[in-house]
């Protein structure tokens, strides 16, 4: 024996012990990921923060007060577990797997669209799809794109047009130029342009793209209020009215029924596909695509903003805060304001006789024009969704296929069977079975009936555009700042952000 | 009988050569041994670290690669980023008010738990648990206690005929109710405190008893005293961890409303992940950093006045 060395068995009891903490350590891991600090200060040998908020495994939770996945069982406390449809679309093995991710998270849209890929995963033999649910989409599409994990395809709920200015989709023109199926004159131009960015196009009109605005009314509450459905409230003088009438606040403070809630659904949601509706409701354009410059900063836009302020000082604001967080927003999850029968009217998409439909089957909704600020014009705007094939995906060309399946009839009855929603097809319209969803055909004649067609703007900082104007609007509706000085710091922001984003222009 | 370890001469037929020591022998063992750990902490601590130093100084919009612009991000903070002094202030709002209030409530928690009561176990396991739930299910759960409509507090609340409370909705309110999610939490901090508190020597309270002391003035002359170190350490981490706080806000407010509860750690999530600007956000995460160490340090450097550590 030379000198000092290792023994055999001190090795081997030392990687003994060593596989028997990893072991134990796996076993106690548990399977979400933890991407907060408590982690790394036990991996670096720090005692977790002992009078510190416990950090722990972080789930993809949706934020309070967006629509939450209906439960079968109905009603708004359902603790029924209900099996993911996802997990059971068929895959044939042996063919290549392409992952479609989307961002709808109801249970009514999730089976829908379970149903496409199950559709079409029957009906293919040369390639199949793996759809996949993904909360916060837009965050986890953009860090699996930096990580060069990105789907194969994507559709729904990411800001869209972020994504075509920053350059995370892969131009699609070679393959809609020679694709057999998509015809271009089939679909609306609205919302072709929406999918383009300086000449090139980066989406093509999937899944859930067609007109936006509605202001749907609760049966109930127009009884309630002695309005007769061809006396709708049509501006918001008369819609305030109703408002004022028909909102309940109970002897405990806490709100029985809302009457209208002007940020609810269309109202408050600006991006993602979504068009900007008090611009257009007060008839200003507050961004020009061509020189990249914002237009907040306007006697219109501080009328709109005093508009919600007042609608909000019927109950007040912290009260319809609460509310939402009691409820939620939407019309997907019967446990929402709208589908419960909380809430007496909002402004919403042509999916809302679709979805109340599943979501709300014993109420009766009625359908009317928004109101705007000029008298006698009927608003109606295109909106929606995109396949698009994020960057650095893998198999583009197989991701391509199925963005075209996604716009051919399997797929769009799939979906409207299952949700009511329809793509921008205009010869699917032409065929539609609007009878299936009481309310539908309001939406169909509106599209030739609409004096005013709003579109949605290609906005290269629209997420902080819209989450200003949502910071901005509350503190309106605090009465913290007059409508005056928030239209004025809007401005500021947008401004500010786009020469910060852009400082050479976009 | 001693046993002598030598050096053998190098066997025939094979040049001598370097050979390395013992001690060395052992050095290259132990370093192997943490290798892993070691790698690990490289790539998944030591480099994002830097990275992010480096992404600081960049416009980085995560999908394109970053152009460095200097100081700009920390300029834009400082000068003209209206949000910040918001974050900032909430931030510092939720350390300095929640902080102490949970260590005054766990030291609290922790004396009454170190009484000789019956079912004294149930009551230490009671107030431990919450602190080994998932936060994400506290959050979850919280959200339905403080449910204006239905939620158990203003329930209660309705069916004594008093108001409901606004607990997530009142700018005013909403920061004081996550502090007491918080403070609810802190089973770990008791758990310290009370190990702190049994480590006092029985016969300073003797002692203390024989001169005459009352409860209170054992409890502030010795107690207290004595366990000033686990306070430091409580102290140090509390800062540490309140200062980052994110899952909380992120789950149930979102920020909201009107702000209050957007603090440092969700703000600079919204730069990183929603408005693709990676490069503010890494500038904000160095931000908070300097704010920690600033806090630690005062922290440390104050501790010589008020901790007394038993032995000198």
């Amino acid at each position: 024996m030379n000198g000092e060395v290792l023994r055999r068995r001190d090795v081997l009891k030392l990687f003994g012990s060593a596989a028997a903490v990893t072991l134990l350590v796996t076993a106690c891991g548990g399977g979400a990921p933890a991407p907060t600090a408590a982690p790394q200060q036990a991996a670096s040998g720090g005692a977790a923060p002992a009078a510190s908020p416990t950090a722990a495994a972080q789930q993809a939770a949706a934020p309070a007060g967006t629509p939450t996945p209906a439960p079968q069982t109905g009603g708004a406390a359902g603790p029924t577990p209900t099996p993911n449809p996802l997990a059971s679309v068929p895959i044939k093995s042996g063919k290549p797997v392409i992952e479609w991710w989307f961002g709808w998270g109801g249970m009514t849209g999730i089976h829908a669209l379970s149903d496409v890929a199950r559709v079409f995963n029957e009906s293919h033999d040369d390639f199949q799809v793996k759809p996949l649910q993904v909360d916060s989409i837009t965050q986890k599409l953009l860090a699996a794109i930096a990580g060069g994990t990105a789907p194969s395809v994507e559709t729904g709920n990411i800001n869209f047009a972020e994504f075509w200015v920053k350059g995370a989709a892969q131009p699609l023109d070679d393959y809609i130029k020679s694709s057999k199926t998509i015809n271009l004159d089939d679909f609306f131009e609205a919302n072709l342009k929406a999918g383009q960015w300086k000449g090139k196009t980066y989406g093509v009109p999937a899944v859930e793209c067609f007109l936006r605005w509605a202001l749907c009314f609760n049966q109930t509450f127009l009884d309630k209020a002695n309005i007769k459905p061809d006396q709708l409230p049509a501006d918001f003088d008369s819609l305030y009215q109703f408002a004022k009438e028909t909102s309940v606040v109970e002897s405990s403070g806490a709100i029985k029924t809302l009457g209208f809630d002007p940020l609810d659904a269309m109202g408050g949601s600006f991006g993602d596909g979504d068009p900007f509706y008090w611009p257009a409701a007060y008839n200003f354009k507050y961004f020009d695509e061509a020189s990249g410059r914002y237009n907040f900063n306007n006697d219109q836009m501080v009328e709109a903003m005093a508009m919600i302020q007042k609608f909000y000082d019927i109950v007040g604001a912290d009260k319809i805060a609460g509310f939402h967080k009691s409820y939620g927003t939407w019309t997907e999850s019967p446990t929402a304001m709208f589908p419960s029968g909380v809430e007496g009217a909002n402004i919403n998409g042509y999916w809302a006789p679709g979805e109340l439909a599943k979501s709300a089957p014993d109420k009766k909704f009625v359908y009317g024009w928004v109101p705007t600020a000029q008298k006698g014009v009927k608003l109606q705007s295109t909106g929606g969704h995109y396949g698009m094939l994020p960057k650095g995906g893998p198999n583009p060309d197989l991701g391509f296929k199925f963005i075209e399946f996604l716009t051919t009839k399997p797929a769009l009855d799939a979906i409207f069977n299952g949700t009511g929603w329809l793509g921008a097809r205009k010869s699917y319209l032409k065929d539609v079975d609007v009878s299936k969803y009481p309310g539908l055909d309001f939406f169909i004649k509106s599209a030739d009936a609409a004096t005013v067609m709003w579109q949605v703007l290609v906005d290269p900082i629209q997420s902080f555009v819209s989450d200003q104007w949502s910071k901005l609007q509350e503190s309106v509706n605090y009465h913290k700042i007059t409508p005056k000085e928030a239209a004025a710091q809007l401005q500021q922001a947008a401004e500010t952000e786009m020469k910060n984003q852009f400082p050479n222009g976009v | 009988m001693s046993v002598e370890i030598t050096r053998s001469a190098a066997p025939p037929g094979r040049s001598r050569g370097l050979r390395l020591s013992n001690a060395a022998r052992n050095q290259i063992y132990g370093m192997l041994f943490v290798s892993p750990w070691l790698i690990g902490l490289l790539a998944f601590t030591a480099y994002p670290i830097l990275a992010s130093f480096y992404y600081s100084f960049t416009l980085y919009d995560v999908i394109n690669a970053p152009r460095w612009i200097g100081l700009q991000n920390y300029i834009f903070m400082v000068t003209q980023d209206p949000q910040f002094p918001v974050v900032l202030y909430n931030t510092l709002y939720m350390t300095i008010i929640g902080l102490p209030l949970a260590m005054v409530v766990s030291f609290l928690l922790a004396t009454l738990l170190n009484n000789p009561i019956v079912a004294r176990p149930v009551f230490r396991t009671i107030f431990f648990l919450p602190s080994i739930f998932p936060v994400v299910a506290i959050a979850m759960v919280w959200l339905w206690l403080y449910n204006p409509n239905y939620g158990l507090i203003n329930s209660t609340l309705a069916s004594l005929g008093l108001q409901v409370i606004p607990w997530l909705s009142s700018p005013s309110l909403a920061k004081l109710s996550l502090i007491v999610i918080y403070i609810w939490g802190q089973g770990t901090t008791i758990v310290i405190f009370l190990a702190a508190l049994q480590d006092v020597p029985r016969e300073l309270y003797d002692a203390a008893k024989v001169d005459g002391a009352t409860a209170l003035q054992r409890f502030l002359n010795v107690t207290i005293p004595l366990c000033t170190p686990s306070i430091l350490f409580v102290l140090i981490t509390g800062i540490i961890g309140w200062l980052q706080y994110f899952t909380i806000p992120y789950i149930m407010t979102q920020g909201g409303p009107m702000q209050s509860t957007n603090v440092i750690g969700y703000y600079l999530y919204q730069n990183a992940f929603q408005f693709f600007k990676m490069g503010y956000a890494s500038a904000l995460s160095w931000a908070l950093f300097v704010i920690i160490v600033v806090f630690t340090f005062i922290a440390f450097r104050s501790s010589a006045r008020w901790v007394y550590y038993a032995g000198g």
